[in-house]
């Protein structure tokens, strides 16, 4: 066992890992001009295996675990823990605070867009990276039901069902990016509403992920009823397919992944100021009303100065005209590891700070030299 | 000095986080949503006239007598949309009308019943009248139609679908209707 940490927790794995993850970040740099920004993040760095052609490397989330790995069975070496190398011990617990830091960020974080018009009150976010396909039970006239299934299940072949829903879906097939296209002549009743007249064509995915019109062909049974079938949708199909089971109506949908909040923002006023003479916008900022728990609180967001609340931050991300006046686009995020880059750098800081007080000493002391 | 207390934490901290939580189906309840607002997108045509035309509006090919044609998609199908242009009065409002109403196996009305039940409508282009046509003991196909009357021209835009679609797009086929500019440029 002390030889399996031995190796575990040699300062070479600490070397190769830094150096492959420059070697990553290298190649991820270069690849982000051909695919894409998001797309060269998932692939290098958000994986566990980073495929180089066919050749599976290490990717970014593998590398940073046996980086903090071996960071951690560093610690096991009782020479660490001595007075002398307090310093560099505090250092190294604020580099692995660091990384579970980035650990946290990477699978709790998320971040998404609030798009509102002037007047317009939004309690949710869509998240412009992900679909999702949601069952919206719409039977009762004060509330909808909502059943939504995230695109990371949307798996080809996987089979969904949920207590809340009175029918099970089979996914046949999800596209990221689709176009409809029109069947010489419809297809079998098997097939109903845009399945029946339209095949979903698979493209490929474009540089700009955001731009990605993704399908999914899906398979409703158990309804016990001609409602059984199968069914397409694409993202953007304004109006929704919809479905009456068990005496229950339901609108079948599929759109950018939605994020509800436990507030609303409304809109007010969008103001975009421009550099005098040009059209190239100098400022552009949004006054809003933050209402939680029915208590409307009037905020302004501009560049550089975000709402933060909840532990969600709003930033002033971009801006569109529509025919009934200007449209705000807010970036919102939610990091719960936001604070821990923060935490490390003081603590490496003071480790630093603390292991060159230990040091200073010797470098008063006069080096003795051995004559020959 | 046994540090494994120190690893173990850690290797479970990454465990759990492994466990995503957008892997699973979700369900929440929130109050009645607005039907959702279409999305416009800017149509030109190799014609003197131009519309908007809703996104999710798929263009098509149909007969060469059409200056616009698209595939419409309804919750339960999808219908053909036609823009023809005819010069003159193109025969006239009641023969047109009753051509239409003879596709849906209908007897044939006068131009005074028709004036009964015909609608107005305003577009930048001018006003324009449109009708809905249906046969009760039909369901599978109805007609919604408007036309436009210039100096010169008459421009037919009917949306053929089922009758529940064509309830369904009555809005959307009007708002279609009423972009209806002419471009000064050709």
């Amino acid at each position: 066992m002390t030889m399996f940490f031995k190796k575990l927790s040699d300062p070479k794995i600490f070397v190769y890992t830094i150096m492959w993850m420059m070697t990553l970040v290298f190649i991820g740099t270069i690849a982000q001009r051909e695919m894409g920004l998001y797309y060269a993040q998932q692939k290098y760095f958000s994986n566990w295996l980073a495929w180089l052609g066919p050749i599976p490397t290490p990717g970014g989330r593998l590398t940073m675990l046996v980086m903090l790995i071996n960071m951690a069975a560093m610690l096991y070496k009782s020479t660490l823990w001595q007075w002398k190398k307090i310093g560099i011990l505090i250092v190294h617990l604020g580099a692995m605070l660091l990384l579970i830091g980035g650990g946290i960020t990477a699978w709790f974080s998320f971040e998404g867009n609030m798009v509102l018009d002037e007047g317009e009150q939004s309690n949710f976010i869509v998240n412009s990276q992900q679909s999702e396909l949601a069952f919206i039970n719409t039977t009762q006239s004060a509330f909808d039901d909502v059943i939504s299934m995230p695109e990371k299940i949307l798996t080809d072949g996987n089979l969904l069902t949920s207590p809340d829903l009175p029918f099970s879906v089979e996914i046949i097939q999800f596209y990221s990016n689709a176009k409809p296209i029109r069947r010489s002549q419809p297809n079998n009743d098997s097939y109903h509403g845009l399945a029946k007249n339209f095949l979903l064509m698979p493209m490929d995915n474009e540089k700009e992920s955001e731009m990605n019109r993704s399908g999914v062909l899906f398979k409703i049974s158990e309804t016990h009823s001609d409602a059984d079938g199968i069914y397409s949708l694409f993202l953007g199909q304004s109006i929704p397919q919809t479905l009456f089971v068990n005496g229950q109506n339901f609108n079948l949908v599929l759109r950018r992944e939605r994020i509800y909040l436990p507030f609303a923002i409304e809109l007010l006023d969008f103001k975009r100021v421009l550099h005098p003479g040009t059209t190239i916008p100098k400022s552009f900022s949004s006054e809003v009303n933050l209402i939680d728990n029915e208590i409307p609180r009037r905020v302004m967001i501009q560049m550089n100065e975000p709402l933060r609340h909840a532990g969600y931050t709003f930033f002033q991300a971009s801006f569109s005209q529509s025919e009934g006046g200007e449209i705000s686009i807010l970036a919102v995020v939610k990091n719960y590891g936001r604070l821990f880059p923060y935490i490390s750098s003081l603590i490496m800081s003071l480790g630093l700070l603390i292991h060159l007080l230990l040091q200073m000493p010797k470098l008063f002391v006069p080096k003795v030299t051995k004559k020959v | 000095m046994n540090h494994t207390f120190l690893i173990l934490p850690l290797l479970l901290l990454f465990i759990s986080t492994s466990c995503d939580d957008n892997q699973h189906i979700r369900h929440y309840r929130i109050e009645k949503e607005n039907a959702p607002e279409i999305s416009i997108q800017q149509t030109s045509v190799a014609s003197d006239i131009n519309w908007t035309s809703p996104s999710n509006w798929i263009s098509s090919t149909g007969s060469s007598m059409r200056i616009g044609s698209f595939t419409v998609p309804y919750s339960n199908g999808e219908g053909d949309l036609s823009v023809i242009k005819l010069g003159g009065t193109a025969g006239g409002l009641a023969p047109n009308i009753n051509r239409w109403r003879g596709q849906l196996n209908l007897e044939p009305n006068t131009e005074e019943d028709i004036q009964k039940y015909i609608q107005m409508g305003e577009s930048p282009m001018g006003s324009f009248q449109w009708l809905t046509i249906l046969n009760s003991e039909n369901d599978k196909t109805a007609f919604i139609a408007s036309i436009f009357q210039t100096h010169t021209h008459t421009i037919f835009v009917k949306l053929s679908a089922s009758q529940p679609g064509i309830s369904e797009l009555e809005k959307e086929f009007l708002n279609f209707c009423k972009s209806f500019r002419m471009d000064a440029s050709k």
